[in-house]
């Protein structure tokens, strides 16, 4: 078993060429979904189904950190519109992912709450565009 | 990552030399007036790169001739705790805000019909390492 804390497994945002961690991040959710399409007929009283179109989005909660290049890139991509390219997962060597999954998406979402008496948070939410990629390759 | 530092010791140690300015014993002896600095909490690293922390603490001001003095003292502990930087920066920590949390006055008879006046502040300091 290779059970692991949450700690571990990072949201990192692609800034000029390398993955940097946005940093100041308290949690993420990477989520996967597939299409269910229904293939059943009246030859059996059971439904049956065929996989459909993939799909996913990642949510991060972090704290706010205008000087955090990983935020700055999700606020540059968020204004205009661009491609983030992203990873979820443990980096290894060289700046390289180890274990967990990359691919390309789109900032719909970067909501700040700042209430008294507690450290300025940020939520981010992403897209996910396009297939992406799982480490380490199975 | 790099190891896991505490910031409970940085702000004890340095929380203590700044109440000293103001002339009364900080956490040294039993007699009055006094400060004392007690109750620490600090949680665990409240993000994945263990940098930003809260620490939870009690400073407590004490005189045995008046409830103005020990009013004073907290006056002046919060000033200084509160509106100053504490300079955490030598050991790699910077406090970025100072919540006060709960003030509160008592006033105890002990058994030799001695009245104490306490006053005590309950702060939450936010940290981060730098």
């Amino acid at each position: 078993m290779g059970a692991k804390l949450g700690n571990a497994n990072r949201l990192y945002l692609k800034s000029t060429s390398s993955y940097v961690w946005v940093g100041g991040e308290q949690n993420n959710t990477n989520n996967r979904t597939a299409e269910a399409i229904n293939t059943s007929d009246k030859s059996s009283e059971y439904n049956t189904y065929i996989s459909g179109s993939k799909d996913g989005n990642i949510s991060a909660t972090i704290f706010q950190d205008d000087s955090n290049d990983a935020q700055k890139a999700a606020f540059a991509a968020f204004k205009a519109g661009d491609v983030v390219d992203w990873f979820v997962g443990e980096i290894g060597e060289n700046n390289l992912p180890r274990s967990g999954e990359a691919g390309k998406g789109i900032i719909t979402s970067i909501s700040d709450t700042n209430n008294r008496g507690e450290v300025a948070s940020r939520s981010l939410e992403i897209q996910k565009s396009g297939a992406p990629t799982f480490y380490p390759a199975s | 990552m790099g190891k896991f530092r505490s910031a409970y010791a940085s702000l004890y140690k340095t929380a203590r030399k700044v109440l000293k300015v103001l002339g009364v014993p900080v956490n040294e002896t039993s007699n009055y007036p006094r400060i004392e600095l007690h109750s620490f909490v600090e949680n665990g690293a409240m993000d994945k790169g263990d940098s930003v922390r809260q620490v939870t603490l009690t400073v407590e001001a004490m005189s045995s001739k008046s409830a103005s003095e020990a009013v004073s003292l907290i006056e002046g502990s919060l000033e200084r705790v509160v509106a100053e930087n504490l300079g955490l920066a030598k050991d790699g920590f910077r406090v970025f805000g100072v919540e006060q949390v709960q003030l509160q006055d008592i006033t105890e008879n002990s058994d030799s019909q001695q009245i104490i006046y306490r006053m005590l502040q309950t702060l939450t300091v936010f940290i981060e390492t730098i």
